[in-house]
């Protein structure tokens, strides 16, 4: 699955320290999550794009 | 509700840490009284990574645990878990040679059962520092 956390997350302005608090997950998930070597439960996907501000969809895709 | 919820977690990861101490200071006992004291160091080392990575987490203000350490930790169980029984299995057999390679006339049931404790836990811990770096990623 690929996904464009790091890219909304920048264009927001945020950390990946900040997302992981929002998020309620460790700083090294969301590492992972960026670099694609963890797929997210759905809870997250719909957390992390909640936060982000966009759809689920645009955040994750299959590859 | 939410309150509820961490003290919940916060007993989980009380009894977790009491478990994962008596596991460890058993192993620890066990491979020094049998002079392998490479075997307690690496445990205690370990055990010490373990905790300060907990203690970072909570620094930080994030959760000390949450679904991605929670896969990490079933998927190193899930080797850990074949790693028992085929060290169970190949101590049964090849109990002669274990006991000749370790000097001895005959392994002890205490060093069976360490051994069948301590190559698992070890195969856990090595299996979680893979999963830890290269991530899990279950799909096809």
């Amino acid at each position: 699955m690929k996904n464009r956390m790091k890219e909304l997350r920048t264009k927001r302005g945020m950390t990946q320290d900040e997302l992981a608090r929002k998020a309620g997950v460790r700083r090294e998930t969301i590492v992972f999550l960026e670099k694609g070597k963890y797929n997210p439960s759905l809870r997250l996907a719909h957390k992390v794009a909640k936060i982000l501000k966009s759809s689920i969809e645009d955040v994750f895709a299959l590859r | 509700m939410k309150r509820k919820g961490r003290v919940a977690g916060k007993a989980r990861v009380l009894v977790g840490l009491a478990v994962a101490i008596m596991v460890i200071t058993g192993a620890v006992a066990w491979a020094w009284s049998i002079s392998i004291p490479v075997v307690a160091v690496i445990l205690v080392l370990v055990a010490v990574y373990v905790i300060w990575r907990k203690k970072a987490s909570m620094d930080a203000g994030t959760p000390m645990e949450d679904e991605l350490s929670k896969r990490v930790v079933q998927k190193a169980a899930y080797y850990a878990y074949f790693a028992s029984m085929y060290t169970a299995l190949g101590v049964s057999m090849f109990e002669e040679q274990i006991a000749a390679a370790a000097g001895l006339p005959a392994l002890a049931v205490s060093d069976v059962a360490g051994i069948v404790v301590v190559v698992p836990v070890l195969v856990l811990f090595a299996c979680i520092f893979y999963f830890q770096r290269k991530g899990v990623l279950d799909e096809e």
